[in-house]
């Protein structure tokens, strides 16, 4: 049986920056699958996992995707121009090793001359060590796809590091404790989606069909506890799981909040109350979709969030499994 | 096709008022359709049968609107404060003649004279609130009895080839895709298909998600008009797609990720019947297609565009060339044998 | 009914975006006097139902949002609450206001200010960010105040000169006053299509609860009935409305061209006073969501001029409340009757 780390480490063998999720949903399904659980993609590429109960219907929702490279255009000199895929921030992407996903090694930069302050998207490249466009051109052509180069690291604490953890973490958290479940009546509908970095896409087409009765969004959120993230909220690395209030994009359901508040009580497990003041989760499209569904959110506190070094804390990962896994088998939601 | 092109660009269209290149396709279809709906929201959905039944549906869009301006207020000396409606640049709009309303009066947006400006004025554009609409009346009442707020208005400007391949007009984003969609419903297609001629499109896609919904279409091609940027001062990437270089097919843009295994289609498709096909090297701008691959359970939608320079101006520049490869791809995918596309 | 007394019955119950289920509750008890039943929905919109007995009956439907404006604590510090804000709140006028956290049980709360014996003038000059604010509720009780506790203005509705009326929140609840006084005038009027009226939740992060309800009722027409900025000393005339003016009928692609037209010409049939509002994109109101709802919403917008928007101290003329009341009483006795090809 795999242990939460291990099913993290599988993902970590994958990549899927937004819209090229493909590998890391087999990876997921050959697990599921693995435990007996049916899994069907869908148009969009959303991968569903299905645990059925004969209860009320739950949507647990995690983004596969990451942010990542877009290639663009192929200069003479081989030099290659990119886009954004998701929110990266220009200040992470100085001299970053990156990696396309057919495995061609290469490092983002940028032209010289241009003032830090000034730099933009448009005035880096990715240089993959070609010396032509034809040489370049071999190995990467428009419309092929880049993420940061960096594997999980282990650091002191039960702390780890890696690029990603949005949302590794959420869909290590998602599958680990569907394939355990052991008492649970819920009827489980489980989306692995695409397409939330790039504006929650995925999970609108997912809860569509769903018609689930409320959801539960696995994610990240920031970590507010590092130098000079004074003010920004309370949320802290090792805090325990972060229950989501609100975000950008929506504010939790209160029935669910409470259940989730009294459930982690209950079980002493460690808790946070979240709120996020930039940035949205999948939640946000799938509340409102057809005719409302009430929706929560488990987050794992991250710091640096969509940089190559995101740091997050083992506890709070395992607090959040747990958190999920107890409201899933013993917790009643009544709305 | 250049003549439908420039029957439809003679049309005014500015989004929420599309009643006139509306009532212009739905007269011209009539004779090639098997059926032809007009939703709440104004879109026009006409069916054509072809020759064999589709197991999934497929739905070809493009949208009927075009950037515009919309009256605010008449002011007390007869001139008409407005609004853009769409995405315009105010820069373009200076010194532009424009015709306002149904009754389609002649106007212009002025600006102070150089001679009036300091040379501090002179380096900064114009607000808006700064902007106004001359239609030639001196007081309120007399402008009153002409134009009401509310009303449209839209650029003055002709269709003209510029040379033998190059066209210029008004909302050639996106008659170019309104004329390829008329050409294939004249034509015996091999499969059945939805064409939808959206409204809104240029104040958010507003059209597209009615027409989605109504229509579930399991798969989507959308004909757009796309920024080309092919000039001097543009270089390299930059340059986004060049006018005869051929249809531009989509792979990402501000609101959509294409689907992979079309756009892989497509490529294919062009290069087999050596049709000119090209990328665009920027990622920016949206299409209806933002709102159709994620309608209901999402549908897998791919693009192809004819590039425009100067789009959303008075005066648009594509080249008939591109269009016609834009025609010829699009007629390859709807005719290619419907399994095809589910590999 | 009283204007007034609808207004003041509303504004007893705070519902900040995103907690209105228990005002939503009592909203559904004030409405059952006008309809014939009420019925919530689990994001806390309350649909009021009159139906016209006609089986596969046609549906009009009547928004108002019931959601308001507020803060949300996110955390303590120094004794004090921090805050951030819960749908688009200007931090011009929160120093030494009067809030009320919604704690159990509520507390009265003061937002912070320095004395300005200790602020130069250049330091006046410049406004506070919500960063710079702190809510002072006295002393933090020893269970603390939890994060995601949400606080609204506190402020009692007043009654000014010339039939003005002063209240937080008027946003939007002017609006639903004014259709509940139409179903009032309904009252044994015979109609061939049902009406629901719908008091929608998150209008001010996003118009939210309006996408939900549109999808829930699947109604034929709608009219969205919001507020907009009434003119104001130093406000720019070309886009507000005097106060006293009527009601303002949106024109633009936002609002169904037909019903744009149809609610302009009853309101010149009726000699209702009003006026044209245009909006070149986005109405930034729950119209914006109701149109492009399933397969699309002929939807209308009617808006009541309102000062000073999004403060404690909105203020709207009672007399445009009843011209919108008299609007949409007509316009429904106009569908009613055939209301052309609508």
């Amino acid at each position: 049986m795999y242990s939460l780390k291990d099913v993290l480490k599988k993902l970590y063998k994958t990549k899927s920056p937004s819209g090229f999720e493909g590998e890391t949903a087999s990876v997921i399904a050959e697990i599921a699958e693995s435990a007996g659980l049916s899994c069907e993609l869908d148009a969009l590429g959303n991968l569903i996992v299905r645990r059925p109960g004969v209860g009320k219907k739950v949507l647990i929702d995690a983004h596969m995707d990451t942010t990542g490279f877009l290639a663009t255009y192929v200069d003479e000199k081989g030099f290659i121009r990119f886009d954004a895929l998701g929110g990266l921030s220009v200040a992470e992407l100085h001299n970053t090793p990156i990696v396309f996903l057919n495995g061609t090694r290469g490092t983002v930069s940028y032209e010289q001359k241009t003032e830090i302050k000034d730099r933009k998207i448009s005035s880096m490249f990715i240089d993959i060590g070609a010396d032509s466009a034809e040489s370049a051109k071999k190995h990467v052509l428009p419309g092929d796809a880049a993420i940061f180069a960096g594997e999980l690291c282990e650091l002191s604490e039960n702390r780890i590091c890696a690029p990603y953890l949005d949302n590794r973490l959420g869909c290590a958290i998602a599958l680990y404790t569907i394939i355990n479940l052991k008492n649970c009546e819920y009827d489980i509908y489980a989306v692995f989606s695409v397409q939330e970095e790039v504006g929650c896409r995925g999970a609108r087409t997912a809860a569509y069909l769903s018609d689930a009765d409320f959801a539960i969004v696995l994610d990240v959120t920031d970590s507010c506890d590092s130098p000079g993230f004074d003010g920004y909220g309370e949320t802290k690395l090792s805090g325990g799981t972060a229950i989501k209030i609100m975000d950008k994009a929506v504010i939790a359901h209160p029935t669910i909040v409470s259940a989730m508040i009294e459930c982690a009580e209950k079980n002493k497990i460690p808790y946070q109350r979240d709120i996020v003041t930039a940035g949205g989760t999948d939640g946000g499209s799938i509340h409102l979709t057809q005719k409302g569904i009430p929706t929560g959110g488990i987050s794992v506190p991250v710091r640096y969030m969509h940089s190559p070094c995101e740091i997050a804390d083992m506890s709070d990962v395992e607090n959040s499994a747990k958190l999920l896994s107890e409201l899933l088998e013993t917790q009643a939601i009544i709305f | 096709m250049t003549e439908k092109l420039n029957k439809l660009c003679s049309l005014t269209g500015s989004s929420g008022f599309e009643d006139e290149v509306r009532n212009y396709i739905r007269e011209h279809v009539a004779d090639y359709a098997d059926e032809i709906r007009e939703d709440s929201i104004g879109n026009l959905i006409v069916f054509k049968k072809g020759a064999n039944r589709r197991k999934k549906k497929l739905m070809v869009c493009a949208h009927m609107d075009e950037v515009g301006m919309i009256i605010k207020e008449v002011t007390a000396d007869g001139y008409l404060k407005f609004d853009f409606v769409g995405g315009v640049d105010r820069r373009v709009a200076i010194g532009k003649r424009v015709l306002v309303g149904d009754k389609k009066i002649p106007g212009l947006i002025g600006l102070r004279a150089i001679h009036l400006t300091t040379k501090e004025e002179r380096k900064k554009t114009p607000k808006l609130s700064e902007l106004c609409i001359d239609i030639g009346c001196e007081k309120k009442p007399s402008a009153e009895k002409l134009v009401s707020p509310g009303d449209y208005a839209i650029f003055d400007s002709d269709v003209k080839m510029l040379s033998e391949h190059r066209i210029k007009a008004r909302a050639i984003d996106d008659r170019a895709g309104c004329a390829v969609m008329l050409k294939l419903l004249e034509e015996d297609l091999a499969y059945d298909t939805y064409f939808a001629f959206t409204v809104q499109e240029e104040v958010g896609c507003r059209g597209a998600v009615s027409a989605s919904y109504s229509v579930e279409p399991d798969l989507a091609l959308v004909i757009e008009g796309t920024t080309a940027a092919d000039i001097p001062s543009s270089e390299g990437a930059g340059r986004v797609c060049s006018l005869a270089n051929g249809a531009v097919i989509g792979c990402m843009d501000g609101s959509t990720i294409y689907d992979k295994k079309l756009f892989e289609f497509l490529r294919r498709l062009a290069e087999e019947k050596g049709i000119k096909w090209q990328m665009k090297s920027k990622v920016a701008g949206g299409t209806d297609a933002g709102k159709i691959h994620i309608s209901k359970k999402g549908v897998r939608t791919t693009s192809l565009s004819v590039p425009t320079r100067y789009i959303h101006s008075p005066s648009c520049v594509a080249d008939t060339r591109d269009m016609e490869a834009v025609l010829m791809l699009a007629r390859e995918f709807i005719n290619s044998e419907e399994e095809k596309l589910y590999v | 009914m009283d204007i007034l007394s609808v207004i003041n019955k509303l504004s007893e119950h705070p519902s900040p975006s995103g907690f209105e289920l228990s005002a939503s509750a009592r909203c559904a008890n004030l409405m059952s006097r006008f309809l014939d039943s009420t019925d919530p929905d689990k994001l806390g919109n309350v649909y009021g139902i009159r139906k016209c007995g006609k089986r596969k009956a046609k549906c009009l439907l009547l928004d108002a949002h019931i959601d308001e404006i507020g803060l949300i604590v996110t955390g303590m510090r120094d004794g004090f609450l921090t805050f951030s804000t819960l749908g688009g709140v200007d931090p011009r006028i929160l120093p030494a206001g009067e809030v009320t956290v919604l704690s159990d049980p509520p507390r009265c709360g003061i937002i912070t200010a320095s004395p300005p014996h200790l602020q130069t003038a250049k330091e006046m000059e410049n406004s506070l960010s919500i960063d710079d604010l702190y809510i002072d509720i006295g002393e933090i009780p020893d269970e603390g105040i939890a994060i995601g506790t949400p606080v609204v203005f506190n402020s009692q509705p007043v009654k000014l000169r010339e039939n003005y009326i002063s209240a937080r929140a008027l946003d939007d609840r002017a609006s639903l006053a004014a259709i509940l006084r139409a179903i009032e005038m309904l009252k044994g009027k015979k109609l061939t299509f049902d009406i629901v009226v719908s008091a929608t939740v998150q209008e001010e992060v996003g118009c939210r609860g309006a996408t939900v309800a549109g999808y829930a009722i699947n109604p034929d027409w709608a009219v969205v009935v919001d507020v907009t900025h009434a003119t104001t000393p130093g406000a720019d005339k070309s886009s507000t409305f005097d106060a006293g003016s009527g009601v303002c009928i949106g024109v633009g692609p936002n609002m169904t061209r037909r019903m744009s037209d149809a609610l302009t010409s009853v309101a010149k049939d009726k000699k209702i006073p009003h006026t044209i509002e245009v909006c070149s994109g986005n109405s930034g109101t729950n119209a914006w969501s109701l149109q492009t709802v399933r397969e699309g919403i002929a939807t209308g917008l009617l808006s009541i001029p309102l000062k000073y928007m999004h403060t404690p101290v909105e203020t709207v003329k009672k007399n445009d409340i009843e011209a919108t009341a008299k609007l949409i009483y007509e316009f429904v006795l106009y569908l009613s009757s055939g209301g052309g090809k609508l």
